[in-house]
């Protein structure tokens, strides 16, 4: 007789169990839908899946190369650049190496790059600064975008890069009246080199 | 004799009826979130106050806040036209909001893109749900909800309030997300 009192106990508690359970008592106790936070595979910062680099600027080019990651892409139509300041110089049509092209359902074939791409940029002076463009340190903005293999994408990722002078020995044009920026071009330059840079202004003259 | 017979049948019928309960419930968020390649994980940041109060442009210029939507089923894709597997998925999307129509289920796209894209992808694939725009913006609202590199795609579905159910980096599965919505529906809950 106890023991079937106790059996029903037993019963009638793992009845009150299952029914809380689906009142959704059991449920706010032990939540299972709880906020799920993103789970994010096994991908990379962007900035090291699209390595830039400078491999080499002169007065007249600049040309850049990207270093991408195995399993990563870009995409030759969303590079976008411009260069500061953009009072002296301007940036001509970028030539690009051959990339491999890609069937998109929406843009037909695109192209696109693996391993590395190598970006041509010619450089040109604008009104009267073309001494100025070797001169002072110029801010190369670049707008790239691409993909992993994995299904998904980067969003554009804009970087800027800051190019040196190509050359200390400047030349200045007749008329040059830009002394504001040849200032800030002297003063853009490490102290020590100053004199030499300064000496090489007086011996074009 | 025949009592305790009864009695014990009773009890493991209630047994396995609450262990088939439990699983049932158990499985579909932890197939979503158990990813072998996941490495790591980034929590929430935004209440769904900020979720219902965002504001972006729709197809014909106007404002737009996900609050309209704060008592259905809400399945938010991010995407963009430069995205491939982005375009990929949405024939699924569209599926879906066929099958769910009237089931008080809404999805909505969200585009980190420009509206002259969007229209022009639009005309071609013929979206059934509402697309919204911002450019600059969208990519910032997906990182608060865990998207820590504002990677695309990026869908989540928020239960009627905000808690979010599913949150998805990369292409949806079209199987898991029927799964999660169907036991999810506004009007049979």
């Amino acid at each position: 007789m106890l023991r079937q009192r106790a059996s029903v106990v037993i019963c009638a508690l793992i009845l009150y169990g299952v029914l809380m359970t689906e009142s959704g008592f059991a449920v706010a106790v032990a939540p299972v839908v709880a906020s799920p936070a993103i789970v994010e595979p096994d991908l990379l910062e962007p900035e090291r899946v699209f390595q830039l680099s400078t491999l080499r600027k002169d007065s007249k080019t600049v040309e850049l190369e990207y270093k991408i990651a195995e399993g990563y892409y870009l995409y030759r139509g969303r590079f976008k650049f411009s260069i500061e300041p953009s009072t002296s110089v301007k940036l001509g049509k970028a030539v690009l190496s051959k990339g491999k092209m890609k069937q998109d359902a929406t843009f037909g074939r695109v192209e696109t790059y693996r391993n590395s791409v190598r970006i041509l940029l010619p450089i040109i002076p604008s009104g009267k600064a073309v001494a100025l463009v070797d001169a002072v340190p110029l801010r190369l903005k670049v707008t790239s975008q691409g993909c992993a293999d994995t299904g998904v994408c980067y969003p554009p990722l804009h970087q800027t890069l800051t190019l040196p002078p190509a050359s200390l020995d400047v030349v200045l044009p007749d008329g040059v009246a830009n002394l504001g920026g040849l200032t800030r071009a002297l003063q853009s330059i490490p102290a020590g080199v100053q004199p030499s840079l300064i000496d090489s202004l007086m011996k074009t003259k | 004799m025949p009592k305790r017979i009864v009695i014990a049948a009773v009890c493991l019928l209630a047994a396995l009826a609450g262990i088939a309960i439990w699983l049932d419930r158990a499985s579909p968020v932890a197939q979503s979130s158990t990813d072998k390649s996941a490495k790591t994980a980034t929590e929430i940041s935004a209440s769904p106050g900020a979720i219902y109060s965002a504001k972006f442009t729709d197809l014909q210029g106007k404002s737009q806040t996900l609050g309209q939507w704060e008592r259905k089923l809400l399945v938010v894709n991010f995407w963009a036209t430069w995205c491939g597997p982005c375009k990929e998925e949405i024939p699924i999307l569209v599926k879906l909001q066929v099958k769910f129509v009237g089931s008080g289920v809404q999805i909505i796209g969200i585009a980190a893109d420009s509206a002259v894209n969007v229209a022009n992808f639009n005309q071609n694939v013929k979206i059934n749900y509402p697309l919204l725009i911002d450019e600059a913006g969208a990519i910032g609202f997906s990182k608060r909800l865990g998207n820590r590199l504002g990677l695309l795609p990026h869908s989540v579905v928020f239960l009627p309030g905000g808690e979010v159910i599913y949150n998805k980096l990369g292409a949806i599965n079209e199987l898991e997300l029927t799964t999660i919505i169907a036991k999810n529906l506004p009007n049979k809950r």
